[in-house]
């Protein structure tokens, strides 16, 4: 293996999202031998979590739809109407469900198919110090995604 | 000198992995306004990166 790419959450995000080919075609070298691609562990969790976000935000708006027409389907007259609505919008959040499990099988099938690096305990330290001083990266997550790329490139280092 | 290949043929390269077909842009759809979300943001980081 002569060269070893390490990639981070935009990396995975423009792969699931934006079809970005550039980065498919590193995958496609990837699994045909001509490099490696090494992505954090915390980057994982840090493309699930606001993939999360955007997801609840639908199904909390979709339990809010069903508590409405719950309040006006008290009026007899709006009560059919209103129960038709609950029917489709409770079908709705059952498929929203299985779009649940569809985002953490797609970044599950990623993770098998790439090396990760795993964010120990000695890179959140690490993460911890590099976040208290003045210098970048100033996002948390930055600096824990950096501390462990950090300590596998010097594992890595060591191991040539 | 290595040949910097299109964004058709890079495409074209992508295709011939049924794995990987099933990954790229797989949530695309899924949640749309984190694609715009996230577009909007990379849009953003290289403004204020040049």
């Amino acid at each position: 293996m002569s060269v070893l790419l390490i990639t981070e959450t935009n990396w995975l995000q423009n792969l699931v999202l934006v079809q970005d080919s550039a980065s498919a075609y590193l995958m496609r070298l990837a699994r045909t031998e001509i490099i490696e691609i090494a992505v954090p562990e915390y980057s994982f969790h840090e493309a699930d979590g606001s993939l999360n976000r955007k997801h609840n935000k639908r199904a909390y708006k979709v339990d809010e739809a069903l508590s409405l027409l719950g309040q006006i389907s008290q009026t007899e007259h709006y009560r059919e109407m209103c129960e038709s609505g609950r029917y489709v919008l409770k079908d709705l959040k059952k498929l929203m469900i299985s779009d649940r499990s569809e985002i953490k099988k797609v970044l599950g099938k990623i993770e098998s198919m790439v090396r990760v690096i795993p964010y120990t305990s000695d890179a959140s330290t690490r993460a911890e110090m590099i976040f208290e001083s003045a210098s970048p990266p100033f996002k948390e997550s930055d600096c824990r995604i950096y501390a462990s790329i950090l300590m596998f490139a010097e594992q890595v280092q060591e191991e040539l | 000198m290595v040949k910097e290949l299109t964004e058709e043929e890079m495409r074209e390269e992508i295709l011939k992995d049924p794995e990987l077909r099933k990954i790229w842009g797989a949530l695309k759809d899924i949640v749309p306004e984190a694609v715009v979300e996230y577009k909007k943001r990379r849009a953003h980081e290289r403004s204020t990166d040049n």
